[in-house]
């Protein structure tokens, strides 16, 4: 598979207690994702800003809620391009770039992700999951044992690069 | 270029120089809340039953490994341990202070479980020659983190970009 092909878009709306419960509970102490005013007043920012945990916590929702439960996630790279603050709607616009099946019940997809706010990219990520595209479902990646896993990832990132 | 780096620095590269151990073990209540801020459904966070389906008990969300090995930010005993050490060691001795990350990645090879108990290592891969950006004039460089869980199994590695700079 060579051509990349268009996922549904989700939506997630930010607020100050989504942000803040997002630190608070990655154990990420730094004020300008819990503390508004240090934020506002100190760290010369607009609000408190998402933190990369709960970012990627949503990258990563956004491809489990796309192909299911099972979805093991191989490999997720980021950047932030705009800090995400509160009550803005994200919105997550996805392709899958390829698709590598390294048997039969396990495929690899290579999904590129940019995370909008108002049509402007606040962020992108590229992300290996492993899925089983089988109808029947029998075997879930995650019965994988994390030595062949890792050879996976090797296998799919190095055919990447 | 890079012999202007201080030799302090250059002996650091790809060694091992910080580590971290877990100050708390995995929890099942701060993964949940996590997966509740973000509004994650996925049942092998949540429902044992669903799980053992895929991963014999419930998992922790993968989001959350680097901060199974921050600190408290207040402990009744010791002084908090900053995260990535190494970071705010190359930007006091390169006398940059300021740093933002420009770029994450981490792969996850093992699931993480209530009760596990993560350990972490430091290592720098990389470092550039002098930049001037927009932000200021410094460098970038690229520290390798490795997670351990308590049977020293590799649960996962992170790449963290960094930019050191001043204005």
């Amino acid at each position: 598979m060579s051509s990349k092909i268009a996922l549904p878009i989700s939506k997630f709306v930010t607020s100050v207690k989504n942000i803040q419960a997002g630190a608070i509970y990655s154990r990420d102490w730094a004020p300008l994702h819990s503390d508004q005013d240090w934020a506002i007043n100190k760290g010369n920012l607009p609000n408190i800003i998402m933190n990369n945990y709960t970012l990627n916590g949503l990258v990563i929702k956004y491809v489990t809620d796309l192909y299911g439960d099972a979805t093991r996630i191989g490999k997720v790279s980021f950047k932030i391009k705009k800090p995400i603050c509160p009550n803005e709607t994200l919105e997550f616009h996805g392709y899958v770039i390829s698709e590598d099946k390294v048997s039969d019940e396990l495929s690899f997809l290579n999904i590129n992700l940019d995370i909008k706010i108002s049509d402007q990219i606040v962020s992108s990520a590229k992300i290996i999951a492993g899925v089983n595209l089988t109808e029947k479902k029998i075997n879930s990646p995650w019965k994988i044992d994390s030595k062949k896993w890792k050879s996976y990832i090797d296998e799919v990132t190095t055919d990447k690069s | 270029m890079q012999a202007e780096l201080p030799k302090e620095i250059t002996k650091l590269i790809g060694k091992i120089s910080f580590e971290d151990s877990s100050p708390i073990l995995v929890q099942k209540g701060l993964w949940q809340n996590f997966c509740s801020a973000i509004e994650d459904s996925n049942p092998i966070y949540w429902n044992e039953s669903e799980a053992i389906k895929h991963t014999d008990e419930l998992i922790a969300h993968p989001a959350l490994l680097p901060s199974w090995v921050h600190d408290f930010e207040w402990h009744p005993n010791r002084k908090k341990v900053l995260p990535m050490q190494l970071h705010f060691h190359l930007k006091e001795v390169l006398n940059l202070p300021l740093g933002i990350v420009t770029e994450v990645e981490i792969e996850y090879y093992e699931p993480i479980k209530n009760g596990d108990e993560i350990s972490s290592n430091q290592k720098l891969l990389s470092i550039t020659d002098p930049v001037t950006t927009k932000l200021g004039n410094g460098r970038y460089w690229v520290i390798e983190v490795t997670y351990f869980n308590q049977k020293e199994i590799i649960v996962g590695k992170q790449n963290m970009h960094f930019l050191g700079y001043k204005k």
